[in-house]
């Protein structure tokens, strides 16, 4: 296991074995979890926006698309203020630029002020972003312009406007708390991995591999890497990061755990990203590995259901050449995802290939092409039983009022206005506005915050009350089940 | 139409299966939204209240909470009345 600063390595077949293999796992495990606070010291950082003094990366800037058809874009239309996101005094170190653009054929230039000993940036849409921006660094903004050169001249002498669109998607700032080497950031994955994943600062799974679909050699060695992100506002107490690898080459293999491969079992301590990596051979064939973080309860036995902290995800992919129950067996899961909205099964395609007379013919694969269906049929047979049935009376009602409980509209709540006499001919009007006092009290509860760790009101209380509706759920249903018990034996 | 939607036997089944069933119920009305009762507008007043009911919950976290524990209760009794409607006087509480 290579860690990316300090390497744990071990050779994940040793999980495979029993005896001297087993104690090894818990010796390492063991080990690992000794040292694992210096480990995640390293390799955290924190997230906490609008913060004066973090000492982290956030969102400096979110334009969005120019969407009025300008040509270019002014200092004054990139500056950093949608979002609400501001940028500080704080000179950043490291400045990440996510951008994007419509229109293929300008060239353009990146320039970075002295103030930046560094600068990257990623160009979306599927575009060559050596291509498509401009961007010009001054202090503490970025603005970016679009420029279109000519062979032979050089930026900033020429300037043309140019059709299609063209936008900064964010502008991220980093300023390192501690020694540091800058990522090489050349695509959006590497990116998201280094800032912890901006579009969501929970505490969640940022990224792993293998991906899903990937099909690697059978000759060489298969990576295994994990990055998970730990809030630092979470309670760090019994989160557990889960990585497992598991074998789907014989049928229901999904439901036995003697193949499954803990490539990393570990316990947080601290707050921060976790990164993991990996490499073994595998033998051909289909394999799944899934990654997971979770708060638990029981010592470790269940997740805690009152926790929001519960990330579970997996990939499937093949080494070498799939066989023919590991793909069953593979299908299968996906279909059962995808029927959960989890995942989109695009085997059916590689099946199909298989039931061509004249090239490449596999009976049994082409069998499975035709028997199994995919998600996207199934998702599109109940789509039509929606449409052809469920919409009619009499079900047509309980299927409108799903809809209603579905949908996520919001509507204002309402206001009591109460007209009270204050003389003969004057009456002064006092009115309730309950989506105000809802908004405003709910701001000011959450204003609160705690003079020791500066902590809102929120992340204090919060545990608080879910452990005192957890017990009280808990009681109700005990005192229900005892209760009964009593009944039952007083009417016998 | 992709080629998995051409040849899928399975596929082909369910769909003659749900044309079938759509032609038998295809002449009764189809619901839009709910009634008007006596002046009342029922569908406005759940998307209303639904919407009301989203607006509260995004503001108070605490009512989330208390939601999520309050269907777990929920979830508990509606699990012991399906074991009653099954099982009938052989449920273990009564």
């Amino acid at each position: 296991m290579g860690v990316s600063s300090g390497s744990l390595y071990y050779n994940m077949k040793t999980f495979n074995g029993t005896g001297i293999a087993k104690k090894a796992l818990l010796i390492g495990l063991f080990l690992l979890s000794i040292v694992g606070e210096s480990y995640a010291d390293t390799h955290q950082f924190k997230y906490t926006p609008n913060d004066e003094n973090n000492t982290s990366a956030v969102v400096i800037a979110n334009t969005g698309t120019d969407t009025n058809g300008k040509q270019y874009w002014t200092r004054s239309q990139a500056r950093f203020a949608e979002n609400n996101v501001s940028w500080t005094s704080k000179n950043y170190i490291y400045v990440f630029v996510e951008a994007s653009s419509t229109y293929l054929y300008n060239q353009s230039y990146i320039y970075g002020s002295s103030t930046y000993t560094n600068m990257s940036f990623y160009g979306g849409n599927g575009h060559d972003p050596d291509k498509i921006n401009t961007f010009l660094v001054d202090g503490r903004y970025i603005s970016m312009y679009r420029y279109y050169t000519q062979s032979g001249l050089t930026f900033p002498t020429f300037e043309y406007s140019v059709p299609g669109t063209i936008g900064v998607n964010r502008i991220y700032g980093f300023y390192p708390s501690d020694s540091f080497t800058p990522p090489n950031v050349t695509n959006q994955t590497t990116l998201y991995n280094f800032l912890g994943d901006f579009f969501n600062s929970n505490t969640h799974i940022v990224s792993f591999t293998p991906n899903e679909g990937d099909v690697l050699s059978a000759t060489s060695s298969v990576n295994f890497t994990l990055n998970v992100y730990i809030n630092p506002n979470d309670n760090v107490n019994n989160i557990a990061i889960q990585f497992i690898n598991i074998d789907q080459n014989a049928i229901l293999q999904v439901l036995a755990t003697g193949d499954r491969t803990f490539l990393f079992n570990f316990n947080a301590t601290t707050t921060g990203t976790y990164t993991f990596s990996s490499s073994t051979m595998l033998e051909k064939g289909n394999y799944r590995v899934q990654a997971s973080v979770s708060k638990q309860v029981l010592n470790g036995l269940l997740h805690d259901p009152f926790s929001n902290i519960n990330d579970q995800q997996s990939h499937q992919f093949i080494v070498g050449s799939s066989t023919f129950l590991g793909k069953i067996t593979q299908d299968s899961f996906t279909e059962t995802q995808a029927l959960f909205n989890s995942f989109n099964a695009t085997s059916t395609n590689e099946l199909s290939k298989s039931c061509n007379l004249l090239n490449n013919f596999d009976t049994l694969y082409c069998l499975a092409f035709l028997f199994v269906p995919s998600s996207d049929q199934i998702q599109n047979s109940l789509n039509s039983f929606k449409d052809g049935v469920l919409i009619h009376a009499p079900w047509g009602y309980a299927n409108r009022m799903f809809e209603i409980w579905n949908t996520a509209s919001t509507s204002s709540l309402p206001s009591i206005s109460v007209s009270l006499p204050t003389g003969q001919n004057t009456h002064e009007v006092m009115t309730a506005d309950f989506g105000n006092m809802l908004v405003g009290g709910m701001s000011n509860i959450n204003s609160i915050s705690s003079p020791i760790n500066h902590k809102s009101a929120r992340d204090v209380l919060e545990p608080m009350v879910k452990l005192l509706i957890a017990i009280a759920v808990v009681l109700t249903i005990l005192m229900d089940v005892m209760g009964s018990h009593k009944h039952n034996e007083h009417r016998t | 139409m992709s080629i998995e939607h051409k040849y899928m036997i399975i596929t082909l089944l369910i769909n003659v299966i749900l044309s079938i069933v759509g032609i038998i119920f295809m002449w009764l009305p189809v619901i839009h939204t709910l009634p008007t009762i006596n002046g009342f507008d029922i569908d406005g007043a759940f998307v209303t209240g639904m919407g009301q009911l989203n607006t509260v919950m995004s503001q108070a976290w605490a009512l989330q909470d208390f939601f999520i524990g309050f269907l777990f209760i929920m979830g508990y009794y509606i699990l012991k009345m399906v074991l009653k409607t099954i099982l009938g006087s052989r449920a273990p509480h009564n």
